[in-house]
């Protein structure tokens, strides 16, 4: 089955990994920008990553047949860095027409501190003034509860977004109610440890019925899987469930979002 | 939103029952184990008293009530509550 994993960083992957995602079925990816596992120092080392973003990897993924797409912003852990934040969200402009970039992200919070908040709410002013579509990491473990809430009441304090055109990731069982009530998209990572497995991912899904729910990989240079949503494919097929639902999520929810952003321009499997 | 008794689910409870029994016999072995470990430890006596070791027990209560949700209300026992005087409080 064609699938598209919506959140994956392929910066930290080896050329192997396009090779088996292809053969997986993979067709497209986006990749949001996030922290490199280091707090990198000046905007010149944004500028370059973004290049690798919108240059580099978009000819990685073509030599496997897979359509690359990306998200820029500064990381919600460097955001304490508000000075070489705000530098960041100002350069980010010089890139929002490069042909694959769909919007900003994946914006969030950390550890829910003031200086996140605040770069937060800057990233989304920058969303509004362009009219990008926003993809948004969650918080981990304990943070996860408060930080997704916050989040939540930021996004709707302003009233120029539109919860359509937003995704907020990482959901679990305590979390997706809210984002899916308040009517955004939601994401569920599959990760080996945190996180979700496939087998919760489909409890979700069963629980929910897949409407503007996606599942992606997150993939990175951590203990991740790039391959964890065929996991996910195979589990729900086990589970006896319809190949229209498995594709639902997969497949063409990720298509209907990316298509809020004006760059998408998806060729489908002929 | 469906509640959590509105499931998409294709398999009956007992297929589930007879494929996970297995796994979450292990699990619970591991729990079991892990337990012991800490009472026979060295200072195993007072690790009673821990928040930790208190919120393993009301997260084991959660696993064996008949209420549904069990996945959701171990998610809010491990989570911080929210707060929602945080704007006001980070004044932004």
């Amino acid at each position: 089955m064609d699938y598209i994993d919506p959140h994956i960083h392929m910066v930290s992957r080896i050329t192997d990994d396009y090779e088996t995602l292809a053969r997986m079925g993979c067709v497209a990816i986006s990749e949001p920008a996030f922290w490199a596992g280091f707090d990198r120092g000046t905007v010149d080392g944004f500028r370059d990553y973004f290049r690798q973003l919108t240059e580099v990897e978009p000819r990685r993924a073509a030599q496997y047949g897979i359509q690359h797409y990306t998200w820029l912003c500064i990381n919600a852990k460097e955001a304490e860095n508000v000075s070489l934040s705000r530098d960041v969200i100002q350069m980010i402009p010089e890139f929002l027409d490069q042909p694959n970039v769909l919007g900003i992200g994946e914006i969030g919070l950390n550890k829910n501190t003031k200086n996140e908040a605040t770069v937060f709410l800057e990233h989304l002013d920058l969303a509004a003034k362009y009219n990008q579509p926003i993809l948004i990491h969650t918080p981990h473990l304990e943070d996860k509860y408060q930080g997704t809430r916050m989040i939540l009441d930021m996004l709707q304090s302003d009233t120029r977004l539109d919860a359509d055109r937003v995704l907020v990731d990482h959901v679990e069982e305590h979390t997706i109610d809210e984002v899916l009530d308040r009517g955004f998209w939601a994401g569920m990572t599959l990760y080996p440890v945190t996180k979700c497995t496939p087998q919760r991912a489909a409890d979700m899904i069963e629980r929910t019925g897949g409407e503007r729910l996606l599942a992606n990989s997150a993939g990175d240079w951590g203990p991740s899987k790039p391959t964890a949503v065929p996991d996910l494919i195979f589990e729900l097929r086990r589970r006896g469930h319809s190949e229209s639902l498995i594709r639902k999520v997969v497949y063409e929810n990720p298509l209907e979002f990316f298509s809020r952003s004006k760059n998408f321009n998806f060729n489908p499997r002929a | 939103m469906p509640s959590s008794d509105v499931t998409l689910s294709q398999q009956d409870a007992q297929t589930i029952l007879n494929e996970s029994y297995l796994e979450v016999r292990s699990k619970m072995l591991e729990i079991a184990a892990a337990l012991d470990r800490m009472q026979s430890a060295p200072g195993g006596d007072g690790l009673g008293d821990s928040d930790k070791r208190i919120q393993l027990d009301q997260a084991i209560e959660i696993l064996a009530s008949d209420d549904p949700d069990r996945a959701a209300r171990l998610q809010f026992l491990f989570s911080r509550p929210y707060d929602a005087q945080w704007r006001e409080k980070m004044e932004l």
